[in-house]
């Protein structure tokens, strides 16, 4: 048993010092990308670095009509717009949410103000813009009518009541904007909970409410 | 029960949060891993219990409603606990707040929960701010990545004879 795994062991450095040698046929290199793809490790590595560029996902020329209210955000964007379904910063994938509404859901600070406490939304586009990427993102809206909510009396547990619309109107957000991603659940067809999944810091989300502005055009 | 299967189906994730049994609390969820446990315990739990038994639920009796409103304040301080001491950064008003709430925990288990008894899992829960203070934040320290490992190893295909496997083992890892 002890000669069969190390022979297996062998073979498997052997075949990975094959697939690494520049002389190695077209074909096989193309299989290379294949097992990368079904065996490589699912956590990413979070020393990458901005690896949205090593990206494999292919931009789509923005058509001008197919979303209205993209059209009015994109209105004084220069140069030429592509969007695409989702991106990779900081080892972090964020998708539309039509993409996966899990990786869209993200709280961000207005404007890029870190003095502020960051707001949850949904990110609708995600476009390249003369090769700097935006998210095009409507808020969570805030509740109608004050209830009193039931999540506030626990402050370690950074959840939040919010209305279960989305504001209809988009805002241009940058990446490096984001501050995580949050976990939203529908509790009635008024009300959702926003939970923050930040595991490094904690803002608490009291002071939501207060610091909300409305989206800029 | 159906209340935290319900948010543990309907609400919406990011990927990178590994998944949690749809079906939990039936014998087809199977055992749950500790990180089922952490995801559960800080994030599905608490939505339903507070959406239940929180501010502004309704219930038959206002005995009752006192009852379960103690029950999840409780729960809560554990939930407060567990978030605290998994965070990726530590700070010293971080653990004293981690101590607060889980001395708060323990005194109040017994009398909330006549039936239980203290366990040495409680105990060693105490001594982790101490840890805290001395390593940092326990995503460095904790066992996982070992027994990941361990994992790994009681997979592996063997015929059960014990020779020099344990070498042969030890030569590939290095």
């Amino acid at each position: 048993m002890e000669s069969t795994l190390l022979q297996s062991f062998l073979r498997a450095a052997n075949l990975k010092r094959w697939l690494a040698k520049p002389d190695c046929p077209a074909v096989i290199k193309e299989c290379k990308a294949l097992f990368n793809k079904i065996y490589a490790p699912k956590v990413p590595d979070s020393d990458v670095g901005d690896s949205s560029l090593q990206d494999d996902v292919a931009d789509t020329e923005h058509v001008t009509g197919s979303d209205a209210t993209l059209d009015a955000l994109l209105q004084n964007a220069k140069g030429k717009v592509a969007t695409r379904a989702r991106l990779r910063h900081n080892g972090i994938i964020y998708s539309t949410s039509i993409t996966h509404l899990g990786n869209s859901l993200v709280q961000f600070y207005p404007n890029g103000d870190t003095a502020l406490s960051p707001v949850p939304g949904c990110i609708k586009h995600i476009f390249s813009e003369r090769n700097r990427l935006y998210l095009a993102i409507q808020r969570q809206l805030p509740l109608d009518s004050p209830i009193p909510d039931p999540f506030a009396l626990y402050p370690q547990f950074p959840a939040k009541m919010y209305s279960s619309h989305i504001s209809p109107s988009l805002e241009r957000v940058e990446v490096g904007w984001i501050y995580s991603h949050y976990a939203r659940w529908e509790m009635s067809a008024e009300y959702a909970v926003v939970l923050s999944l930040n595991r490094v810091r904690r803002i608490f989300l009291a002071s939501v409410s207060r610091t909300y502005c409305s989206p800029q055009e | 029960m159906t209340r935290i299967q319900n948010v543990i189906r309907d609400t919406a994730v990011p990927s990178w949060l590994n998944s949690v049994p749809h079906n939990f609390g039936e014998a087809a969820a199977g055992t749950i891993k500790a990180d089922e446990w952490r995801n559960l315990s800080t994030i599905f739990f608490p939505i339903a219990l507070i959406s239940m038994w929180g501010d502004g639920s309704s219930h038959a009796t206002a005995d009752e409603a006192f009852r379960f409103r103690q029950i999840l304040d409780h729960t809560m301080l554990l939930v407060s606990a567990i978030s605290l001491a998994c965070m990726r950064t530590a700070t010293a008003a971080r653990s004293v707040a981690y101590l607060d709430c889980l001395s708060k925990y323990i005194k109040d288990l017994v009398i909330l929960h006549p039936d239980v008894n203290y366990r040495p899992n409680h105990h060693m829960a105490m001594h982790l701010p101490h840890f805290l203070h001395l390593f940092g934040p326990v995503r460095s320290w904790w066992c996982f990545p070992f027994e990941r490992l361990i994992g790994q190893l009681q997979r592996l295909l063997s015929n059960h004879k014990f020779g020099k496997f344990d070498v042969v083992l030890s030569f590939c890892y290095v």
